[in-house]
């Protein structure tokens, strides 16, 4: 291209490289040339140039791209082996921790069940001392405390809080003679007051104030006494006067 | 013939070295690193010439940061790293592109960059310094198609997924990047 006033042959020569047409080229020869293959058998020359260039692309590194790597190492040490190396010795302390606790539980609960189990045993044989024995007659339904040995039984066949009526009318036992079964299932036959003999030891009589509850208009024989709560008098020999009064509430 | 410095390059054997590397193990760790870096220094040399070695520094930071969570195989390493690395290169440019920068036409006559004329580079040594400076040449995508698939050794649906761009856009790329390759090589006199 020259411009106005001049002509194209004042232009120099300028030697041109050789201008080669690649866009024949076919798209497998560069789509292995981009996959690594190397160069395809039958691929035109004009595609060397770029392969030898692919080829120095990938060449060996040299010094100077493996000069990070201190930082890199000193990074990942810092980042990814010290807290992997602290995380490993958490875990052996905590599963070291873990079992031995484990232990020390197991070993607590052990003497925990068998103690509770012994004093359950100890409280069913009557043979506690006296307060913890009515503790365990309250909260367990052990017998009470100065209960004869039938009554123990009954208590220890029975079980529980059901039966603490029986093993308070097995109170009765003592003085008058009688079984407890008599007097266990039936609230209104009590003991004839009179038929306790006066005996030189006093003991603790436990009298239940009747509630009385009128069913219907029934006659007077046909109400239901109830025997709630117990409470306890001392009626000894020479308390005989007493018995009138431990006689309330039987209708 | 190509020598691959990445791709294949563990095959079997990368499963047991990178859990050797999550697992603290130095050692495996470097091998990853040896591997990988030289080809990502390159990577990086072509899309970031001025900021390569900083941006490979990051990019490991962050790979050693997200190491220990990192799932899958050799084809994801090489993909989560290259990705990793032009994120930096990306916040890096932004970076610079929010500072006040001084005017070409402004500074010395001596600091000015003189820019040697890459195929002449080439003609005088085809080395590898002068195979990154072809590939600065072209156009950034078709640059990044030829280094990510050549490089790193990643398919063109992996190319096209860090890009952001279709399979067919990137395969595209890849053949007029080779194509323009061709003629700066041929315009340069290299006729073999």
């Amino acid at each position: 291209m020259t411009g106005g006033g001049v002509s194209g042959n004042d232009m120099p020569s300028l030697p041109r490289p050789a201008r080669q047409d690649v866009s024949d080229v076919d798209d497998a020869f560069l789509e292995s040339l981009l996959a690594g293959n190397g160069l395809r058998a039958g691929a035109g020359a004009e595609l060397r140039p770029v392969a030898d260039a692919l080829a120095a692309l990938t060449a060996q590194p040299a010094g100077d791209e493996l000069t990070g790597l201190a930082a890199a190492r000193a990074e990942f040490r810092r980042r990814v082996a010290e807290p992997v190396r602290v995380r490993q010795s958490h875990r052996r302390r905590s599963v070291g921790l873990v079992s031995r606790l484990s232990v020390r539980v197991a070993s607590a609960a052990a003497v925990v069940v068998m103690g509770f189990g012994g004093a359950a045993a100890v409280a069913y044989a009557g043979a506690l001392p006296s307060s913890w024995q009515q503790f365990a007659h309250r909260t367990i339904g052990a017998p009470a405390h100065g209960a004869p040995h039938e009554a123990r039984a009954a208590t220890r066949a029975a079980g529980s809080a059901a039966h603490r009526p029986s093993s308070r009318h097995a109170a009765y036992q003592g003085p008058s003679g009688g079984s407890p079964a008599s007097h266990g299932s039936s609230h209104h036959t009590r003991p004839p007051l009179h038929a306790a003999p006066p005996t030189a030891r006093p003991f603790i009589h436990l009298v239940r104030p009747p509630i009385v509850i009128p069913v219907g208009r029934w006659p007077s024989p046909w109400r239901t006494t109830v025997h709630w709560p117990v409470r306890t008098e001392q009626i000894g020999p020479d308390a005989s006067g007493s018995n009138a009064a431990s006689g309330r509430g039987v209708s | 013939m190509l020598v691959r410095i990445l791709g294949a390059v563990f095959g079997e054997e990368f499963p047991a070295v990178l859990a050797a590397a999550q697992g603290g193990s130095e050692a495996a760790f470097t091998r990853l690193w040896l591997d990988a870096n030289p080809a990502l220094l390159r990577y990086l040399r072509v899309i970031a010439p001025e900021s390569a070695e900083d941006a490979a520094a990051e990019t490991w930071v962050q790979v050693v940061r997200g190491l220990c969570r990192f799932r899958g195989d050799e084809a994801a390493w090489r993909a989560w790293l290259f990705t990793t690395a032009r994120r930096r290169v990306i916040d890096a440019s932004r970076r610079r592109s929010r500072r006040r920068e001084e005017p070409l036409h402004d500074a010395p006559a001596e600091a000015l960059p003189v820019a040697a004329d890459a195929a002449d580079e080439a003609m005088e040594r085809l080395g590898t310094q002068s195979a990154i400076a072809l590939l600065g040449e072209l156009p950034r995508l078709q640059a990044e198609v030829i280094l990510l698939r050549v490089l790193a050794g990643l398919d063109t649906n992996a190319v096209a997924r860090l890009l952001g761009r279709s399979p067919g856009a990137v395969r595209i790329a890849g053949h007029r990047g080779l194509r323009r390759l061709a003629e700066i090589l041929a315009r340069a006199g290299v006729t073999l």
